[in-house]
């Protein structure tokens, strides 16, 4: 791989019916057997006026391939189906952090790939809160903030976005020190 | 069995839900309150009305967008109890004050 973008999907005609082409098993249309589908789910977000699609999409990545574009050094992935239906591996934007390499806008205005952020985060507090505290304050508030960032994406307010991550990771990090702080004090009064 | 008092958020949120739509998301209350719901404290104060009783939350499998599906809140009888008289309370508490001429 070289400096230069592989996927150069500047077509800006990809309609619903590519989108809408169902999803091929891995190994098929020619995807590589050393790709290997990743556990992180991802999304092709189609949006276009007023309308917006969400597809689920397979994420794939490779141990050894590598991007290299202007002295940045990146691990290539991909994802299956692209929205003209092929296997499409994506470089790395520079300034990019290596989590996110394959989850840039693919090329078109319309066509995205994303994923829901603050996954990793909810799995770590699924594991360290209580069911109720989790479901009752985390996974509520996490849901509305995804909405909007969906929302925000398909309106291609991008900065925008990217704010309502930044203030999600704020306002978790409030919730769960609140919840942690409140199981502690209870421990401490019923041991005391 | 011992109900504990609404506090003003909790009046406030059972007023949204008993007078709007029937169902509603937790940002749609804190758009809906004209700044008197916090977008931080909102889903705090939904839990634990949901632990008095006051509310019914409903998480549809699935929602219109990728990631986490919205639970949606619902106002209990037990709610719109609590509501008619904390407000039959504020409207003697009116006059009450009104009388001695605070």
């Amino acid at each position: 791989m070289s400096g230069t973008d592989m996927f150069n999907d500047d077509d800006d005609s990809v309609g619903e019916k590519g989108l809408n082409d169902a999803a091929a098993a891995p190994g098929e249309a020619g995807i590589p057997a050393d790709w290997k589908p990743s556990n992180a789910p991802a999304y092709i977000i189609w949006c276009k006026e007023h309308m917006a699609a969400f597809r689920s999409v397979t994420y794939y990545t490779h141990s050894k391939a590598r991007v290299v574009s202007n002295g940045h050094d990146a691990p290539a992935s991909a994802t299956y189906p692209r929205p003209t239906g092929s296997f499409a591996i994506f470089t790395a934007p520079m300034r990019t952090a290596l989590t996110r390499v394959s989850l840039g806008r693919v090329g078109t205005r319309h066509i995205r790939i994303a994923r829901p952020p603050a996954g990793r985060l909810v799995g770590v507090l699924k594991w360290v809160l209580t069911p109720r505290a989790f479901e009752g304050m985390i996974a509520a508030y996490v849901a509305q903030e995804q909405s909007e960032y969906f929302k925000a994406l398909c309106r291609h307010e991008i900065w925008y976005s990217r704010f309502i991550v930044v203030r999600m990771y704020g306002l978790i990090g409030y919730n769960a020190l609140c919840a942690l702080t409140t199981s502690v004090t209870r421990l401490i009064r019923r041991s005391g | 069995v011992k109900t504990r008092l609404p506090s003003d958020k909790e009046l406030v949120i059972l007023r949204l839900l008993r007078d709007g739509s029937p169902e509603r998301y937790g940002l749609e209350l804190v758009n809906a309150s004209d700044g008197a719901l916090g977008r931080a404290s909102i889903y705090v104060t939904l839990a634990r009305m949901e632990t008095k009783g006051f509310l019914r939350s409903r998480t549809p499998p699935k929602d219109d967008h990728p990631g986490l599906p919205r639970p949606r809140y619902k106002i209990t009888a037990l709610g719109e109890k609590v509501l008619r008289a904390a407000e039959a309370a504020q409207v003697v508490l009116g006059a009450g004050l009104a009388r001695v001429g605070a």
